[in-house]
């Protein structure tokens, strides 16, 4: 075992950084040349979206190039361009380009601790928010938000519900899949989630009508019924982006092997602490552990930790990243506290049994000194 | 709908070496107007390589190959040039106006972008000798609502730069180029590239580089080039689309630049062989771009004129039937179609002109000189038959 500094000698990039097996990813790019198809809805694509529709237990995938187009093109065929969405403080920066590009206004609402920071119909109810006509609850850190009661929320209302469940691959709800939750969902396969897939997205849902304007406003191919939608963009996935995809799911049992057992890892090595609250997995029977994150609950313990030089890039940096599209001040509150109360500790592709070690012993030793 | 599909229907005996009236298709493969390149599965494997690796950054590396290629300071990349685009207007129109100058005749999706940014397209005519818009299109569109001018060069031609910088610098109205049908052309000695604003280009896998898909911005205003890579990282203020061009769509790109003079070479030899195979066929004109631009020769298009015998849409029917992929060129105009969104047009005689006139014929990767004599055979017989085919009861109710 190493000795463990009294700071962090290494920083972390966020997130799972998996890195499809190059074997195999390259015999998948030897097929995309030797086929010359290389974009507009290829086999590869639509390889992906018939697995992510059996994984995820959704009648309709339509895979796409960008997150923030992604969410641009659903917000756009849903009706809901122009207008109110009412979305959570800690809306990621895809959602929230999204969001601008559809010309909404995001109306953002507070989250709270005792909702483990996910969005809740009664912090909805709270804030007194009117004149929206969507919802987009965004499952954080492999759990849910208030899905029941944000259904029931958004049918009294006759609003729009849609999930960001970019962090929801193989997280299992009331005994099904969470990301086949709500009228459609967003799946960002960027670096920091379990399937990287270049920067590429899903858009799943059940209803066909949707996916149809969805298909429709993408590109030319994979169109498989022409309706009529209002503008088009370019949506398209590349062969490409599917094949690194198609590889990472294949090795998706061993991803989440990893994961559990980096988390179990965490949790053996601070379990001797009383004043933290694990946040993964919040409000879901099975969660995939993208992410260990914990918030602290004593007032000084970022401080102690950040003496210890605790690397900054493990305190959910989306968020400070995210920070220029913010102005509301409840909203600035709440992203002081999570900045200040909540960690996301080191786990992933590039992480090891040492690492954890000593990720671990720093926040032991700030917590208990 | 071919002839075999209504069953009322007898087609003339001579009619039935035509597959549109049953006979097997003239190739087995479609041959498609789109490029297609591929390059060397070595070569692309020797930059994938790299990727990941201490200090290699192949998005910025394309970038530097880029700007040599175009002889300009700037190049900022993204995963896709619709987007691109769409940042580039974003970022240089003048604030306060909401109106884009653009033509009708060109690419499908471009009044799209100007209405996803919330602003309006104002179309312009062509010029019928060029088939871009020009100083005085784009003049009869000028009002005190302009917020940017897109002057576009179309297949086989350039648009009027010289005109347009200056009745752009003369009106303070920004101009930019969609220069995707000119990526490595001249324009006076001068390599596309570094006029107007900006220009931009699509790394589109149907383009003259292939990076399965993507796109780029060239300027020689280093201000601008910042503020577009801020855009493209998701740092405002401002619109921003968090779309850096993914590390192999970049390989994939660098690998295609390899082969570039290769590639032009090819295109050339194809050009060639349409021009020595038309010579046979009155009525089509193929599009010869001025010598002096170093076209590239990527898309082929030919105009139908009043001496051949059959519409340019009966034409293209009949070719598509072999499996000949050739396409109706930017059809159907954009005002040709129900526009959802606020937009303003006025009277465009030569883009009604030119809505019927124009073909895309197949080239690119996956066509070969043989290919194009194959195609050039197709046209000779269609064009003998021509009598029966405008003749046969068919064409009335199928065609």
């Amino acid at each position: 075992m190493r000795t463990v500094p009294k700071t962090l000698a290494r920083s972390w990039k966020c997130g799972q950084n998996n890195r499809a097996d190059a074997t195999r990813l390259w015999a998948e790019i030897e097929g995309i040349l030797e086929r010359e198809y290389y974009t507009e809805s290829g086999p590869l694509v639509r390889r992906l979206e018939k697995r992510l529709g059996e994984l995820l237990g959704a009648q309709q995938v339509v895979c796409v190039g960008n997150p923030s187009v992604a969410w641009a093109m659903l917000l756009d065929a849903s009706g809901v361009s122009g207008q109110s969405v009412i979305v959570p403080a800690t809306a990621p920066r895809r959602l929230l380009e999204g969001l601008a590009w559809a010309d909404c206004k995001a109306l953002l609402c507070p989250v709270r601790s005792e909702d483990g920071w996910q969005l809740s119909a009664e912090q909805i109810q709270a804030a007194v928010i009117s004149d929206a006509v969507a919802i987009v609850g965004v499952h954080e850190w492999g759990g849910a938000c208030d899905v029941e009661r944000l259904k029931a929320h958004a049918m009294l209302r006759q609003q729009v519900l849609l999930f960001d469940a970019s962090s929801s691959l193989a997280v299992r709800y009331r005994s099904g899949s969470l990301a086949a939750q709500g009228e459609a969902a967003v799946l960002s396969f960027d670096t920091i989630h379990l399937l990287d897939a270049y920067q590429g997205a899903a858009i799943v849902t059940d209803n066909i009508d949707l996916a149809d304007r969805l298909r429709c406003m993408r590109s030319s191919g994979g169109i498989q019924r022409r309706v009529k939608v209002n503008r088009t963009v370019n949506g398209r996935m590349s062969e490409a982006q599917a094949a690194q995809a198609l590889v990472l799911l294949d090795d998706l049992p061993s991803l989440l092997a990893r994961n559990f057992r980096q988390f179990n890892h965490y949790q053996e090595k601070l379990r001797c602490l009383q004043d933290i609250v694990w946040l993964t997995g919040f409000g879901v029977e099975e969660t995939n552990c993208e992410q260990a994150v914990i918030e602290l609950r004593s007032s000084d313990a970022m401080q102690r930790l950040k003496a210890l030089c605790i690397e900054r890039s493990l305190i959910l940096p989306s968020l400070l990243e995210d920070a220029v599209y913010l102005d509301s001040l409840e909203v600035h509150k709440v992203r002081v506290a999570l900045q200040s109360s909540v960690l996301a500790l080191p786990l992933g592709q590039d992480v090891d049994d040492d690492d954890i070690r000593c990720v671990s012993e720093v926040v032991r030793q700030a917590l208990t000194c | 709908m071919s002839a075999q599909d209504n069953n009322s229907m007898t087609p003339v005996p001579a009619l039935s070496v035509l597959a549109y009236f049953g006979a097997s298709p003239k190739f087995q493969r479609v041959k498609p107007t789109s490029n297609l390149v591929r390059p060397c599965a070595q070569q692309l494997r020797s930059y994938w390589e790299r990727i990941g690796k201490p200090g290699v950054d192949l998005t910025a590396e394309l970038e530097s190959r880029l700007a040599a290629l175009h002889q300009v300071p700037e190049v900022v990349a993204a995963n896709s040039g619709f987007w691109m685009l769409a940042l580039l207007i974003e970022a240089a129109r003048s604030p306060g106006r909401c109106e884009v100058i653009m033509p009708s005749l060109t690419y499908r999706r471009m009044a799209d972008i100007v209405s996803w940014l919330g602003l309006v397209p104002h179309f312009c005519d062509i010029d019928p000798q060029t088939l871009a818009n020009s100083t005085a299109t784009v003049a009869d569109c000028m009002n005190s609502q302009t917020a940017l001018v897109i002057g576009v060069h179309p297949v086989g031609g350039h648009c009027d730069i010289e005109g347009l910088q200056e009745l752009c610098r003369y009106s303070g109205v920004p101009l930019i180029f969609d220069s995707v049908e000119a990526v490595a052309e001249l324009h006076q000695g001068r390599v596309i590239g570094g006029f107007g604003c900006a220009e931009l280009f699509s790394l589109g896998a149907s383009k003259l580089i292939n990076g399965f898909e993507g796109g780029y911005v060239t300027t020689a205003d280093a201000a601008l080039a910042s503020d577009l890579r801020c855009r493209v990282r998701g740092q405002g203020p401002g619109r921003t689309l968090t779309a850096p061009l993914p590390a192999l769509h970049a390989a994939m790109a660098l690998a295609g630049l390899d082969e570039l003079e290769a590639q032009l070479q090819r295109n050339g030899e194809r050009f060639e062989r349409y021009a020595l195979g038309l010579k046979s066929l009155s009525g089509l004109r193929l599009v010869t771009p001025d010598p002096s631009y170093r076209p590239s020769y990527k898309n082929i298009v030919v105009e139908v004129t009043e001496a051949w015998p059959l519409s340019r849409d009966i034409t293209v029917e009949l070719l598509n039937a072999e499996n000949i992929l050739a396409r109706a060129y930017y059809h159907p105009p954009l005002t040709h179609k129900p526009i959802a969104y606020p937009h303003r047009v006025g009277l465009l005689p030569h883009t009604d002109w030119a809505a019927t006139r124009f073909i895309s014929m197949p080239c690119g990767h996956q066509v070969s000189l043989t290919d194009i004599d194959g195609i050039i055979e197709t046209l000779q017989r269609i064009q003998e038959l021509s009598y029966h085919i405008n003749q046969s009861v068919i064409i009335g109710k199928t065609l």
